[in-house]
Formats: C-alpha cells, sequence, structure tokens
C-alpha cells in the first residue's frame, strides 16, 4: 500500500528493502455486505485494488468514485479493472473542488451503500463526514472506513509518531489503523 | 581526562562485560554495553517480535510520567531528509497503569530493565521512582532531564530520584546544555550519565500549515552527541552513555573510545529493527 510522498514511492527497481508487518488492519468488507462504495483520488487508487478484485470475486455490488483531474491520465488503465465494477468519475481541480465532486456523489449513493471505503487526502474527510452524516439517517459504526497515513516512524507502536486524532482519543496509524472509521476522525 | 582517552570508571568484568554503576548498592551489570535508547523502544512489549533481545546490555523502557498523557496533538512525526523530527508530549499510560500492564514483560526480560522516568517535576519524579522501586524486574532507573532547565532545577529532580530509589541512577542530559549540567547531576548522586537525550528542533508542516517542535533524530546527530560526550567525559568521572545517532558498530567504537562505557541506540532501530542486535553481537 504505498500512497503519494510515501517515501516508498520513491524506490527504484532492484533496491532493496526491509518490511515490517503485517502490523494494524486495512479495509474491512464484510462478506454479507452487498453494495460497497469506493471512493479515492487518483493517486490512491491503487490501494483499493486489491479491494476491487475481492468485491468482483464475491459477487458484491461495487461502486468506485475516482477524483482525477484527466480520466485518460489515471495511473491504472480504468479499462482492466472489473467490469462489474461501476466507475463515476469526478473531477479534481484542487482539493476543495475534488471534496465537494466526491461529497455530491456520495451525496447520491450514501443510501444506497452499507459499506464504504475511502483511500484520499485526509484534508478531505471531514467535508465527506460531513456529507454522510447528513444523507444517511443514524449511519452506522464503522459504515465508512478511511485510510490514514501520516509518516510512521517505528512501524510498531514504540515511538508513538504515527498519531491520528479520533473522538476517542489518539490512535496509532502502525497498530490501531492506517484505516479507520471515517465518523471517529477529528 | 581528555577526548582521546577512555573512561575507566565501567569496570570491564569479561570481553564485553561491564559493571555499569559500580559506586551504586545494587549495581548494574550489562553482557554487553548495547541497549536501545528510550522512546524507541516503547514500553516493553512493542518489539518482542523484532528484536532479540537475549545480546543485548539492557532494554530501556519508557518515558514514564506519574499521571497518564495523551501526549502531543498529531501531527507527531515530520521527515527530514536525513532522519526525522518527532514530538510525542510523552504519550504514556502513567506510572501505576504502565506497571500493571507491563510488569510481567519486564520480568521476564532476558537483560536488565531500564525504566525511562521523565523530568517533569519533583514530586512527579518522585512518585515514579518509588512506584518503579517497588517493581522487581527494573534494574534501573534512567532519568530524563528537561531540555530548558538550569542547575537548580536539575539538583532537584535528580535529588528526588535520588531519595526515592536504591536502583542505579542513570541520566539523560539535554544535548544542548550537557556539559553545564552534568556536574550538577553527579553532585545531586546520578551513577551513571547518558549523553545525551535527542536535540530539539522545530521544523514547518505543510499539510498543517504551522511550525511543530520536536526532537531530532538521524545520523546527523552523532556529530553533536560525541562532542558533548568529549566534553561531559572531561568534567565528571562517572561511566557515561553515549546516545544519539548511533547506526554502526564503527559509530559505536568511536563512542566507546572516546570515553563511553556503554552506547543506546535510537533511530538505527527504525531503519533496521536488527541493527540493535546486529551492533551488539559485533562490538
Amino acid at each position: 500500500m504505498i500512497v503519494p510522498a510515501h517515501p516508498a514511492a520513491a524506490l527504484v527497481p532492484d533496491q532493496r528493502i526491509n518490511l515490517i508487518g503485517p502490523q494494524g488492519h486495512g479495509f474491512r468488507v464484510s462478506p454479507d455486505s452487498r453494495n460497497i462504495l469506493l471512493i479515492a483520488s487518483t493517486p490512491y487508487l491503487p490501494v483499493l485494488l486489491p479491494l476491487i478484485t475481492q468485491c468482483a470475486e464475491a459477487r458484491q455490488n461495487t461502486a468506485l468514485v475516482l477524483a482525477t483531474p484527466d480520466a485518460a491520465a489515471s495511473p491504472f488503465p480504468l479499462s482492466a479493472l472489473p467490469p462489474s465494477l461501476e466507475i463515476y468519475i469526478v473531477k479534481k481541480d484542487d482539493p476543495a473542488g475534488s471534496a465537494r465532486s466526491t461529497a455530491d456523489t456520495l451525496a447520491q449513493l450514501a443510501e444506497w451503500t452499507d459499506c464504504i471505503c475511502i483511500a484520499d487526502e485526509p484534508a478531505g474527510y471531514p467535508g465527506l463526514a460531513r456529507t454522510l452524516r447528513e444523507n444517511r439517517l443514524r449511519p452506522s459504526h464503522s459504515l465508512a472506513q478511511a485510510l490514514v497515513v501520516p509518516p510512521i516512524v517505528c512501524g510498531t507502536g514504540a515511538c508513538q509518531g504515527c498519531a491520528v486524532a479520533t473522538k476517542s482519543g489518539v490512535k496509532l496509524a502502525c497498530t490501531d489503523g492506517p484505516v479507520f472509521d471515517l465518523l471517529e476522525l477529528e | 581526562m581528555n577526548c582521546e582517552s577512555s573512561n575507566s570508571t565501567g569496570t570491564t568484568r569479561n570481553d564485553r562485560a561491564i559493571e555499569l554503576a559500580p559506586k551504586s548498592k545494587m549495581g548494574l551489570t550489562l553482557h554487553n554495553p548495547v541497549m536501545p535508547a528510550a522512546g524507541c523502544f516503547g514500553f516493553g512489549t512493542e518489539t518482542a517480535d523484532l528484536v532479540d533481545t537475549t545480546g543485548l546490555g539492557a532494554i530501556v523502557v519508557g518515558p514514564f510520567t506519574a499521571r497518564p498523557r495523551r501526549g502531543a496533538h498529531p501531527p507527531r512525526a515530520v521527515p527530514l531528509a536525513d532522519g526525522v523530527l518527532i514530538h510525542t508530549g510523552l504519550a504514556n499510560p502513567g506510572i501505576t497503569a504502565a506497571i500493571r500492564q507491563y510488569a510481567n514483560a519486564w520480568e521476564s526480560s532476558p537483560v536488565p530493565v531500564i525504566a525511562h522516568v521523565a523530568g517533569t517535576a519533583p514530586d512527579e519524579v518522585l512518585a515514579c521512582c518509588e512506584h518503579l522501586g517497588e517493581v522487581s524486574g527494573v534494574a534501573a532507573i534512567e532519568l530524563g532531564l528537561p531540555d530548558n532547565t538550569y542547575d537548580s532545577e536539575v539538583h532537584k529532580l535528580v535529588l528526588a530520584a535520588r531519595s526515592s530509589t536504591f536502583h542505579p541512577l542513570i541520566v539523560r542530559l539535554p544535548l544542548t546544555y550537557a556539559d553545564e549540567l552534568c556536574e550538577v547531576a553527579v553532585d545531586a548522586g546520578a551513577d551513571v550519565l547518558t549523553v545525551a537525550a535527542p536535540p530539539r528542533g522545530t521544523v514547518w508542516h505543510e499539510a498543517s500549515q504551522r511550525l511543530i517542535q520536536g526532537r531530532l533524530y538521524g545520523r546527523f546527530v552523532q556529530p553533536l552527541m560525541l562532542r558533548s560526550l568529549c566534553l561531559v567525559n572531561d568534567l565528571v568521572d562517572v561511566p557515561l552513555i553515549a546516545c544519539g545517532g548511533i547506526h554502526t558498530v564503527e559509530d559505536a567504537l568511536i563512542c566507546i573510545q572516546v570515553g563511553a562505557s556503554a552506547v543506546q541506540i535510537d533511530s538505527a532501530m527504525w531503519v533496521q529493527p536488527s541493527s540493535l542486535a546486529a551492533i551488539a553481537a559485533q562490538l
């Protein structure tokens, strides 16, 4: 799971790396979920690819909201995605604009979905959380999961550096995340 | 004693074993001079699956405070070109909860456990040390001094720790004022000095559009630490632990050559967790 600006994004072929894991937890999609809504901006799309495959194999109804400045410039060919995946392309001109466009689509699909997985810039998460509360009556716990990846220093919880503020206190992305309940995030 | 001579206060028992606190009633025998630095190893269980501690001299857990601390509001870590800035705000469960949660792990540690107490205030230090003194798994206490402090405050903090425990007392000096405060710390009862706490810095955090202050970690700290180590080594006659930017066995050897009896490994653990055991094995 390599997100933009992550040091791993600068790796070159044949470079030797050491991996620590697994730690924490990723997106959790229940087999009982019927309608899965995935939300990402273009740089974060690779994070959701395994989930897209998993949902397609489980024959779960899946929709992807992809915020992109240019659909043709996607790092991953959208035509290679499973045909059963419904794709909504929303324009991403700037962070605020992206949040509005993505939020519009979220508002449209909020009643339809029973599981939302989001991989995007955390700066847009408060707006998405607000949209979800406005368009979904009493959203259940963990209805919407969101990826938050601050710089992770030690990867074990020892350094306490990768803190994420939530309504139930400060959590660590490496051991408690990096996927959190969207409505729990502060 | 100059920078090129070796500090002989840590008594050698065999090739690598040392008595780090020969003047302490309880003593602190380490079978290897290598240990993790406070704040890098967690509270004792976080790195259990990653770090083989059996070949180390000790582990250093904490920092701990008398009362629980939620720590600093995120963001806490900012990557730098050659390291990282971290500001945790001393996040910890508080000393009594920490003892309940981790005492069994400390008890079963194959090497001595050194508990790091943050020097927030004399009464808090006293409370922490009293609680830790009752934990059989704790072999020594390391007191971390605040960065911006002065002689009389240092004296009070060290004296509070000294008066509340028979354990060997290690005092971790702030890097910037290590040479100014080392004699006060020894006079107040420090058995060992750690040179030094990571230096403080300030960086601009683009995402939150604000300045963040915190401790600087990385190999670039080592020259700063070596300078302080040399200065402190000339001023006091107690065993010294070198701490700051030690990433290789060569780094560790330099520290020992200029007067350190032991070394603490900090950011190297985050680059390669096995480096701790590797340095210990090669030293």
